[in-house]
């Protein structure tokens, strides 16, 4: 398996060049992607250019930073100067950002390898990624599956071993279910840990950025230097770097367990999360037992809020500035009805309409506001639950991988965020990871939620997991570059 | 029947803010087409605002000046429209919780205008439509504006305009917005109904958008009140409305009515975290106003002996009372150089962005010395007044003006010399003096003038000649 | 229940085109997600007083960056002329 460890060490003993290794990536990923649609756009000029400033700096002897010269995979709805950013969108098929978010700056800046930006559900709208104007994702433990939603691409591109890690977002659970399905660790940080500057705004309050990667040092290895404070946007707070404070000890830990999220669970997941339970007792952690009545009003909170800031943050789509344009149009007003219902598609057109309902006059207080209310007591019942535990165990997803084309509902697709979004709602941390597989052999993922910016204990236990399983569970595709 | 109009004000002021209100970009009014931009005030996807602190305290000045509470929590807030000059689709306004409540203007009559609010908000760019195109300039978009919002207390387009004018100059006083309706930095939204004078109940409203002169606010005032008393007389009843006043015809002309009327969606800004003053803060910009204009006037009066009329003058620009009180620094009768400024000065700067700018050809210290010049009994009134205009023709100082012989004085016996010949030679004006014609002595003390060279000094002519021909 | 009127209302404020638009489909999806959203109607709220604070006087200093040249700002647009963007009253087919 390739670690972001295993590949530094290959750099460093000069066992390959960068220059190689990005040319093994790149390669894999033309190959491939035909068939996983990992990708969106391959970024082998910007990906060999960085290569050979790397390979000049390990003939120097220079020290390599904590990325540097790793290959990885950008989702798409992150700004990168010069490099095409479609938000996996008709809208934004030819869009070329003139600047940089601030997640591609600080990677850049240490000479991250890009290798492509990762596919998704269009405007991260979705739980398969198949709403991608681009093509779905296959999931590359079964082809047959889909990779999840909505940072779908970049968790194919890390589980088919056509990156080493990869950076996704996550507004009501698109890092943790493509991580869960495709047997990954996938972090989503605390609210404001990571900056928002430059990642296209789908709900600006629930939206953050985060790592999918093959294990959890890896995973805070990579959130370790994307979590610097910044000025440029307001609600970042910045967070402490954690690798160093991971121990992989669990002993005295309080995990809670909220027996609503485990209701109706099929017992193919069930189990595993059992066995984990259990595992964690072994180790010496604390189970504390805990309600979570409000989990039901959870989903259609989140989709509430989550729909009405995106009504707002895609009006800018008018095609005036950049995007698609309509060709054929009565007058200024037709010509912006057009542009939009040419170059968005049906979800996001869908969740367009519902934000734009529930914020009209005479639905705001029965939606919007209602909504903001239960928000805060989603909070409050966090927060008591946190004074009892330290991290709270739950499935990531109450199924394994979907089928591709199983065609459900939208509501029924929505069902599939309700362990994964209280998270958003509340702006706290969560990790994903592999705890075991259901009948088929897909992966199982367990979610570890903390309270506000204990990124370092919801990733120690993690870890603690991953090391009692000896790394068992963690396991990518047969596929794509095996160093 | 009679009617009353009821008026009240929506103003927007654009703050004089280096920067723009949520990113780096300058202010400066004009440039090259989307030259002053970059991906926050275009809307370029991904791009957050990041709330610039000068605007807040800009804002919150504005309210202290206006007798607003300031509130120390305030919450930005998204208001949808789709216009191409919005590149967001949305402005970012403020909707529940504003920077400022409550405050009031007060009018030259002693009468309040009662303010609801001021919050802070952006501007959005510049359309220019060209044929069947419109070209689009996001220069102007996120130049930050506060919008103050009057209660409906205006009963005429008279008040309306003086209130406009009061808020210029306290605004321009405070320094935190030119004002310039000319370049649109102030504009004003004017929402105008009718009652049947006595009626306490108000009446429909037409809200009339975007007017850029006080000529304009007047005018659409006196077309919208002919416009909705004819309706009324009638029998008729005036739409809720949002009008649009066309200055070359002087009518305004429906844009939309209510059942179009926008459904603004707001909501607060998850991209900015609340406004928060802390109470030091307030502290330090309430020690930091300077004088009011109004406070400034009625010192002027009381304290400087300035007539009323010269003290309103010279306390509606800033610079002009800079100007003036460097002009009489040190001056035994501040009056003086107040009295040299209105009755030479302002003729010959008329307009008000001149006056506004005020950068006269006589330094205030040039002015100064010929004050105390005239104090010290070295010129008399009369040559001061001509060597003042020599010096605002050409800039120079006074003393290139001045003779000896305008230095020299002029003794007691001269002028009862000067006074008897001026008897002697003019016995009409003596005789029609003596009849009762109290004008008739103005005659001769202009014969004296003349003779002395406006040495002289008239009220002493003056009394000396009454005491001759009285014998 | 929405509506096919309120949802073509919806349409015009949110500027999407439902030409070409299976209208009553969409009625009846946008109408299911209501249904479901509609629960939290009867979610009693009980919320505790306010702790507040959390925001603080951090804001960006009035200092100039300098600006985008003018073709960068241009760059994405489908239609631009001496520096401005370009929206067109009329076009195509129509």
């Amino acid at each position: 398996m390739n670690t972001i460890k295993n590949v530094r060490h290959l750099l460093k003993c000069k066992e390959i060049t960068c220059r190689e290794l990005t040319v093994r990536f790149l390669k894999a990923a033309e190959e491939l992607n035909p068939e996983l649609t990992a990708y969106i756009t391959l970024t082998r000029e910007a990906a060999l250019k960085t290569a050979d400033d790397v390979d000049k700096k390990i003939q120097k002897g220079e020290e390599l930073q904590p990325l540097e010269g790793i290959p990885f995979c950008l989702k798409d709805n992150i700004s990168t100067k010069g490099l095409r950013t479609t938000c996996a969108s008709r809208m934004l098929e030819d869009y070329t950002p003139i600047y940089d978010a601030a997640v591609w700056e600080s990677l850049k800046g240490q000479n991250a390898v890009i290798i492509g930006k990762g596919n998704m559900d269009e405007f991260a709208m979705g739980s398969t990624c198949e709403n991608s104007y681009f093509g779905g994702a296959k999931n590359p433990r079964n082809l047959g599956h889909v990779a999840g939603g909505s940072s779908g691409g970049v968790a194919a591109a890390v589980a088919g071993n056509l990156a080493v890690y990869g950076i996704g977002s996550d507004t009501g659970g698109s890092i943790r279910m493509p991580a869960s399905f495709c047997g990954l660790v996938g972090l989503k940080p605390t609210y404001g840990a990571v900056s928002r500057r430059g990642l296209i705004a789908y709900g600006s309050s629930l939206d953050q950025i985060g790592p999918i990667a093959a294990c959890t040092e890896d995973a805070a290895a990579v959130f370790d230097e994307i979590c610097a404070k910044d000025p440029l946007d307001m609600t970042s707070e910045g967070s402490e770097p954690v690798s160093d404070k991971l121990t992989g000890s669990v002993r005295g830990l309080r995990i809670g367990l909220a027996k609503e999220f485990f209701d109706g669970l099929p017992e193919s997941v069930r189990r595993p999360l059992d066995e984990a339970v259990d595992l964690y007792r072994k180790l010496g952690a604390e189970l504390v037992e805990l309600e979570f009545p409000l989990l039901k009003y959870v989903l259609p909170t989140y989709y509430i809020i989550a729909c009405a800031e995106a009504s707002s943050n895609l009006g800018r789509y008018d095609g005036l500035r950049y995007g698609h344009r309509a060709s054929a149009f009565d007058d200024l007003n037709d010509f912006i009805c057009r542009t939009r219902s040419e170059g968005f598609g049906q979800e996001v057109r869908r969740r367009i309409l519902l934000g734009a309902y529930v914020l009209s006059a005479g639905y705001y207080d029965a939606y919007y506001n209602k909504a903001q209310l239960l928000r805060k007591s989603i909070k409050n019942e966090f927060s008591k639950m946190f004074s009892r535990c330290d991290v709270l165990l739950t499935p990531t997803v109450p199924v394994t991988a979907l089928k591709s084309g199983a065609g459900m509902t939208p509501v029924q697709m929505y069902q599939t965020d309700i362990c994964t979004c209280s998270v958003n709602i509340a702006g706290l941390p969560a990790v994903s990871l592999p705890c075991g597989h259901d009948g088929k052999g897909l992966p199982v993922g367990m979610q570890l939620i903390g309270d506000k910016f204990s990124e370092d204990v919801v990733l120690n236990a993690s870890l603690a997991f991953e090391r009692e399983t000896e790394g068992s569970h963690l396991k990518t595709a047969d596929m794509g570059v095996l160093l | 029947m009679t009617y009353e109009m009821v008026i009240g004000l929506e103003t927007h002021v654009e703050l004089s803010t280096k920067t723009k209100i949520f990113c780096g970009c300058t202010t400066q009014f004009g440039g090259a087409p989307n030259t002053h931009c970059c991906p926050v005030c275009t809307g370029q996807p991904g791009s957050l605002p990041v709330l610039n602190k000068s605007v807040i305290e800009y804002a919150a000045t504005a309210g202290l000046a206006l007798n607003c509470g300031i509130n120390t929590q305030s919450v930005m807030a998204r208001k949808h429209y789709v216009y191409p000059d919005l590149p967001k689709a949305y402005q970012i306004s403020q909707y529940e919780q504003p920077l400022c409540e409550g405050g009031w203007v007060e009018l030259s009559g002693g009468r309040r205008i009662n303010l609801t609010r001021i919050h802070i908000e952006e501007d959005a760019g510049k359309l220019v439509h060209q044929g069947g195109a419109v070209f689009i300039d996001y220069n102007r978009g996120g130049v930050p504006l506060i919008e103050i919002v009057s209660e409906p207390d205006f009963r005429s387009a008279e008040e309306c305009t003086e209130y406009l004018e009061k808020l210029q100059t306290i605004l321009r006083a405070v320094g935190v917005s030119d004002c310039r309706m000319q370049e649109g930095s102030m504009r004003c939204d004017v929402n105008i109904s009718l009652r049947p004078k006595g009626e306490t109940k108000f009446g429909v409203r037409a809200e009339i958008k975007n007017l850029n002169s006080f000529t304009s606010v007047a005018a659409a005032i006196a077309h919208e009140f002919d416009r909705q008393e004819e309706l009324l007389s009638a029998g008729g009843a005036v739409e809720q409305e949002t009008r649009h006043f066309d200055a070359d015809t002087g009518e305004t002309s429906s844009l939309r009515g209510k059942e179009n009327a926008d459904d603004y969606r707001y909501f607060p800004e998850p991209d900015i975290v609340p406004v928060i003053i802390p109470e030091d803060v307030l502290q330090r910009l309430r020690d930091g106003l300077p004088e009011l204009p109004d406070a400034k006037r009625e010192r002027y009066i009381s304290a400087l002996g300035v007539p009323e009329a010269d003290a309103r003058l010279l306390t509606k620009y800033r610079k002009v009372s800079e100007y003036f009180e460097a002009a009489s620094e040190g001056c035994e009768s501040p009056k003086t150089a107040a009295t040299f400024m209105v009755t030479q000065m302002f003729s010959l700067i008329p307009t008000e962005a001149e006056r506004e700018n005020w950068s006269p050809a006589v330094s205030a210290a040039q002015l100064n010395e010929l004050v105390k010049l005239l104090e010290g009994g070295k010129l008399s009134r009369n040559i001061a007044k001509r060597v003042f205009s020599q010096m605002l023709e050409t800039g120079k100082p006074a003393t290139d003006f001045i003779s000896e012989e305008d230095m020299a004085g002029f003794d007691a016996g001269a002028l009862n010399e000067l006074c008897l010949r001026a008897v002697a030679e003019n016995s009409k004006s003596v005789d029609d003096y003596r009849t009762g014609k109290e004008k008739a002595i103005k005659a001769l003390v202009g014969a004296v003038m003349r003779e002395s060279r406006g040495r002289a000094n008239a009220i002493e002519a003056e009394e000396l000649l009454k005491k001759i021909i009285a014998g | 229940m929405i509506t096919v009127d309120e949802l073509k209302k919806i349409a015009a404020l949110a500027k999407l085109s439902l030409d070409g638009e299976d209208v009553e489909a969409l009625r009846r999806d946008i109408d299911n997600v209501l249904e479901f959203a509609d629960t939290i109607a009867q979610a009693a709220v009980d919320l505790p007083e306010e702790a507040g604070g959390e925001a603080s006087w951090r804001f960006r200093e009035d200092v100039c960056r300098p600006s985008y040249p003018a073709e960068e700002i241009l760059k994405n647009a489908g239609e631009r002329q001496d520096g401005f963007f370009v929206a067109r009253q009329r076009g195509g087919l129509i």
